[in-house]
């Protein structure tokens, strides 16, 4: 016998199918939501691009680029309080100064290899967290510009975002 | 009954709306004074008049340590101050801003104020080459940085991230952790900018 509830069910269920299928099918399993870069400064020729990503599979994103018509490089960065950061003069640096010796709050960006994507869970990209670092900006990002940025992920899979350039957050 | 009413409306507007009287930003006890640092200030006409840390009478300052190729951490806070100072209105004028930068070698005087233009109209930028000078303000405010060149040649900043406000005496009224926004900024903001009118009228 079918109830009520047995056809809500049913219901339900084709809807997320409908969802599920229609990310699957447009994307490889990846949603990416709430895309933006930030407007640049005058004086800077560097940028960031931050996302909230979703893939329906484990994954890793291992690369990104955007057109030499926007930045010369782009990388995934992170983040991280100084004390957590990975020690850069072990990695063949040299500090050229450093001052007051990290009291309060000292934070540093680093290069990350990847960025892993547990199945199904929402991965964002956000300020003081993860970015794609854009270096030696081609022009200066203005509101209203898009830029063309592709995606690479462990699985051989690729992705290209058109991304808005905005004053803030949407 | 009466009573019972009246704390079930009170909780329910706990609840209910954010608490616009409190501060959200970090207040030391006892505060910081900063006054008594100062660094070169650079001007289109002038570049080295010593700036102290406090406010214009009547105004707040709001001090700023970083650098102008920081892609994330500065102009995500600049920027939530700049959308805080808007949101206010023109009482938001009383508002000024110090940025200093902990990269002197390569922030030069025209681009540092070419950066700190992009997010307000009322600033003043600190530069010095003194790494001295520079560690004895960063001391102050319990702030440190370092400027690190990588086996690649790419250069590592790390600063601490934190903006402050300060009053006309030199206090640290309030410290704002990153990740703060413009709301916590535009809520400690318009309590600060209340209590200073207050206590001068």
């Amino acid at each position: 016998m079918i109830t009520r509830r047995t056809l809500f069910a049913a219901a339900v269920g084709s809807l997320l199918l409908v969802s599920c299928g229609k990310s699957s099918d447009n994307n490889n399993g990846l949603t990416v939501a709430n895309a933006w870069a930030r407007q640049s400064p005058s004086a800077t020729s560097f940028g960031a691009i931050y996302f909230d990503i979703t893939s329906k599979d484990a994954d890793t994103l291992v690369s990104v680029s955007v057109p030499a018509s926007v930045a010369k490089m782009a990388q995934l960065h992170e983040m991280v309080a100084v004390s957590a950061a990975t020690d850069t003069t072990m990695a063949g640096g040299t500090t050229d100064t450093t001052i007051a010796g990290g009291m309060n709050g000292e934070m540093v960006m680093q290069h990350v290899d990847k960025i892993e994507l547990p199945a199904g869970a929402t991965v964002s990209l956000k300020p003081g967290g993860y970015h794609v670092m854009l270096m030696e900006l081609a022009k200066p990002l203005a509101v209203g510009d898009t830029i063309e940025l592709t995606l690479t992920f462990g699985s051989g899979k690729t992705l290209a975002l058109k991304v808005p350039v905005q004053e803030t957050a949407p | 009954m009466t009573a019972l009413l009246a704390l079930a409306i009170t909780s329910l507007v706990g609840c209910g709306s954010a608490d616009t009287t409190r501060i959200v930003g970090v207040q030391r006890t006892p505060a910081i004074e900063v006054g008594a640092v100062s660094l070169p200030e650079v001007t289109n006409s002038d570049t080295g008049s010593p700036f102290n840390f406090w406010a214009d009478s009547g105004s707040l300052l709001v001090v700023y340590f970083g650098f102008t190729n920081c892609p994330d951490l500065c102009p995500t806070t600049l920027a939530d101050l700049r959308t805080a100072r808007k949101r206010i209105g023109s009482t938001a004028d009383i508002v000024d801003l110090a940025l200093i930068t902990v990269d002197p070698v390569r922030d030069t005087a025209e681009v540092l104020r070419s950066y700190a233009g992009s997010f307000a109209t009322r600033f003043h930028v600190l530069r010095t080459t003194d790494l001295h000078a520079l560690a004895t303000v960063e001391t102050a405010f319990l702030a440190s940085s370092s400027v690190t060149t990588l086996a690649d040649g790419t250069v590592s900043v790390s600063h601490t991230a934190s903006a402050y406000v300060v009053d006309s005496t030199g206090r640290v009224l309030v410290e704002w952790p990153f990740g703060i926004g413009a709301k916590g900024m535009e809520n400690d903001l318009r309590i600060l900018i209340k209590q200073l009118k207050e206590s001068t009228s």
